[in-house]
């Protein structure tokens, strides 16, 4: 085996000038902003929704540093509307596409507001628990990176498809 | 002295990093900052995939699944690994709760929740890396120095898990399991070549390259070469008898090591070898005190091919192939005209497979089969002057084990671990592992755990079979494993986004202990010992400020008692330890570790207790300059020893006072 080892190093050496850009780093709240804007895109809302037709409205509670950065990603086109950043207090949750629910809330009442007709609003979750407390996505850091889980049935529940393009990349996906 | 492999293998490193090189246009890498931070915008326009892969710049380390682990797990990132300085498994692990490590100036052994046996080579602690099984066939040793299989410059994050693990890893995994997961070509993308200077006069030189390709694919190689002057050491000992007891220039250590990885998809071929050949200055096993020529020379080698990929159902399927090779030399200068030779060789192929998936919503489940084929424990000692041939024996043996592990979550709070692993090795009757672990998460933020366990090890070749012809040591083929029932309670609780506490007592019990006594008729022999208990408290706690600020630190308190009820030696009653790092501005971070130890027990006196302190200040890649990292170990220059084993005549040997260590390192 030894004797493999020069040849095997020199093959891996011989791949060396197709290495790629450098290793990405970013700050957690803005990677998390990237992902879900991102994760939008592979969201179906049900034809009859309740929210503005002409705009994608990615609603908050309080002031987190996530929505800071989501802030900034405003007016970008997501499924070929323009995002728009809202806050909004609980009640008012019908005229959202997406809820993102920070750290500091819990979305277990909120789940179950929307359950009961308040609208297909996709939770996403910021926390741990999140995900066994209603959010349909949740993003949680794992070593180093940022992974999402998916609750497929808390999705269908409030009428939302998320694609498998998107499942695919998820860390787990609850049915 | 050193066989040939050895020579030949010094001078590949170097040829490599020329190939490299050469296989290189000039501005390819130049360009390539170690690591870009890209506006928000263009983040938001990275796919999917690629944005799940970027890493985030201070992390929580804090993922569920560790809450979930049916264990109590220590994680050192990566960034942990490179502002704190370790160089080697050993000095990253004495930072881990209720772990110490001590050294004879040849190997360094590690001791776990008040275990640390004289004789012992690590055999108690199972080490992986990247999930590969690294501890060699004969004596069963994890080695974590600079004797260690891999250089920590090529570990993405270090993983300890204390308690057993035989109920899923089998033997070895008596008192716990360190996985280093290393670095992917990904984590790499380019070049970085390091070069550190230190005290005693220490040089190393590392390569690590790296890069993901299209469709993919990844490679990763590392390399590294490294020499070691030594210290002048005095042993008060041996003064008197014509000597003052100092010995000069006989404490000299290299190695080498090379490590190459290529990833397709679910496939990994990944081979590593490492060799090492230290001086021994300690006058051990009898030998001529003073004189050069005693050394030893240690080599592993292993091939692993492995599969990690989902399968259509959602499930999980992982197998491995490997083979492996280990071959140690020791060279034993005798005062007058005998010198002796000491030369084990094992190898041994094997293959792991594992299939996890789910089972409705509340179970996952994992079955798992293992074997291994020793092909080779050959053992050979022999006296080259007068020629004597005092041992020549090989002993192939062979093992399997099944496992099936479930994991329930019978309730939203709550989480039933069982698992069940059976064991059959060649020369002895089938053996159960099972394992056992209630999880309770009564709020989000605390986690309960309840663990039982029960674990074994068969001895292995060298405690089994060594024997030197009636000089210092005779073999004991009746030998019985060990075996390990070991119950643990854990309390986690975390503490905002990025902190977290935690409380564990344990209780060990061992069973037909395998230990090195000395015989009636004074020679060593490895033997079946009745039980020792241990028992002990640990707490840890660590958080990181926004700041960037952050602190771990853990205290330990144990008891190690025989079945007599007498104190175990090299078990201190209480250990502790502090790291912690804080950026400085300019790039540069200020990080640091003390750890403290109690008095212990050696053969027949006692080691008074000690606390050192390590400084390291390193800098991230300063435009030009590259990365330097400027570090202080033990810089209160604190004199302490550790016990070691009845091969000494020292009850006790001295450790390195204060030592300085530069590292740079420059991304090409």
């Amino acid at each position: 085996m030894r004797r493999c080892l020069p040849f095997f190093c020199c093959l891996l050496c011989s791949l060396l000038p197709a290495s790629a850009a450098a290793q990405r780093q970013a700050g957690e709240a803005e990677l998390k902003a990237a992902i879900i804007v991102n994760l939008l895109s592979f969201v179906d809302w049900p034809p009859l929704g309740t929210q503005g037709g002409d705009r994608l409205i990615l609603c908050h509670l309080d002031d987190a540093p996530v929505v800071a950065a989501l802030s900034q990603l405003e007016g970008r086109p997501v499924r070929n509307r323009p995002l728009r950043i809202q806050r909004v207090d609980g009640g008012e949750l019908s005229r959202c596409h997406a809820l993102y629910v920070d750290a500091g809330h819990d979305p277990r009442p909120l789940a179950l507001a929307l359950q009961q007709g308040g609208g297909s609003v996709l939770l996403i979750g910021d926390a741990p628990g999140h995900l066994a407390r209603g959010a349909a996505i949740n993003l949680e850091a794992d070593g180093g990176r940022i992974a999402f889980d998916v609750d497929l049935r808390a999705a269908r529940l409030l009428g939302l498809a998320i694609s498998s393009k998107a499942l695919r990349l998820a860390r787990t996906v609850r049915e | 002295m050193t066989p040939r492999p050895a020579l030949r293998l010094r001078h590949l490193p170097a040829a490599i990093a020329l190939l490299c090189g050469a296989a290189l246009p000039p501005g390819a890498l130049a360009a390539m900052p170690a690591a870009d931070v890209p506006p928000l915008a263009e983040l938001a326009d990275l796919p999917l995939a690629d944005l799940l892969r970027v890493e985030v710049r201070g992390a929580s380390r804090y993922a569920q699944p560790l809450a979930d682990a049916a264990a109590t797990v220590t994680v050192l990132d990566g960034d942990e690994l490179r502002t704190q300085g370790y160089r080697t498994l050993a000095e990253a692990l004495a930072s881990v709760r209720g772990v110490y490590v001590s050294n004879d100036r040849n190997y360094s052994y590690i001791g776990v929740r008040g275990f640390a046996r004289p004789g012992d080579y690590n055999a108690r602690v199972l080490l992986l890396t990247d999930g590969a099984r690294r501890n060699d066939a004969l004596f069963d040793q994890a080695q974590i120095g600079h004797d260690a299989p891999i250089e920590l410059d090529w570990v993405k994050r270090l993983e300890f898990v204390s308690g057993p693990g035989s109920a899923i890893y089998g033997g070895n995994a008596l008192f716990g399991v360190i996985n280093a997961v290393m670095l992917d070509g990904g984590d790499v993308n380019g070049t970085r070549v390091s070069v550190d200077a230190g005290s005693a006069g220490s040089r190393r030189l590392g390569l690590v390259a790296g890069g993901r390709l299209p469709g993919e694919r990844e490679w990763f190689v590392g390399a590294a070469v490294y020499d070691a002057q030594g210290r002048d050491l005095h042993f008060p000992e041996f003064a008197g008898e014509g000597h003052d007891g100092w010995v000069r220039g006989l404490d000299g250590e290299k190695y080498q090591k090379l490590h190459g990885k290529y990833r397709e998809g679910p496939w990994r071929l990944s081979a590593s070898f490492s060799s090492r050949d230290k001086a021994v200055p300690t006058a051990a096993f009898g030998t001529a005190f003073g004189e050069p020529g005693t050394r030893t020379l240690d080599q592993n080698a292993l091939l692993d091919l492995a599969y990690d990929g989902e399968r259509a159902d959602g499930g999980r399927l992982q197998f491995r192939l490997y083979r492996g090779e280990f071959r140690y030399n020791g060279d034993y200068r005798y005062s007058g005209p005998l010198d002796n030779r000491d030369e084990s060789r094992a190898r041994w192929y094997g293959a792991e497979y594992r299939l996890s998936g789910r089972a409705g919503e509340a179970h996952e489940w994992m079955v798992g089969a293992e074997a291994q084929r020793n092909a080779r424990l050959w053992q050979r000692n022999h006296d080259v002057a007068p020629a004597a041939l005092l041992l020549d024996g090989d002993h192939p043996a062979s093992s399997a084990g099944v496992f099936v592990q479930d994991s329930w979550r019978f309730h939203p709070r709550w989480l039933l671990n069982a698992s069940l692993r059976y064991d059959r090795h060649s020369d002895y009757a089938g053996i159960a592992s099972p394992r056992l672990a209630l999880i309770h998460q009564p709020t989000p933020e605390l986690t309960l755990k309840a663990m039982l366990d029960r674990a074994y090890r068969p001895p292995n070749a060298y405690e089994r079979f060594y024997d030197d012809g009636g000089v210092l040591q005779k073999a004991n083929p009746g030998l019985r494993p060990e075996r390990v029932r070991a119950a643990e309670l854990a309390a986690e609780f975390r503490l905002g986004a990025r902190g977290r506490s935690g409380i564990s007592v344990y209780r060990n019990e061992v069973r037909d202990l395998i230990e090195q006594v000395t015989d009636s008729d004074g020679l060593e022999v490895f033997t079946n010992r009745p039980r020792v208990r241990l028992e002990g408290v640990e707490v840890e706690a660590e958080n990181r400020w926004e700041n960037g600020v952050r602190v771990r630190g853990s205290l330990a308190w144990q008891r190690a008692r025989a079945d007599d009820g007498s104190p175990l030696s090299n078990a201190p009653r209480r250990l502790g330890a502090l790291v912690f790092s804080a950026p400085l501005g300019g790039g540069w971070t200020v990080a640091g570790q003390w750890q403290g130890l109690s008095s212990r027990l050696a053969r027949s006196s006692t080691v008074g207790g000690h606390g050192i302190v390590n400084l390291v200040f390193s800098s991230r890649a300063l435009p030009g300059l590259g990365a330097w990292s400027v570090g202080i170990h033990n810089l209160g220059d604190r004199r302490y020893r550790d016990p070691v084993s009845a091969a000494h005549l020292q009850d006790a040997i001295a450790q390195d006072g204060r030592e300085f260590r530069v590292r740079w390192t420059l991304a090409l």
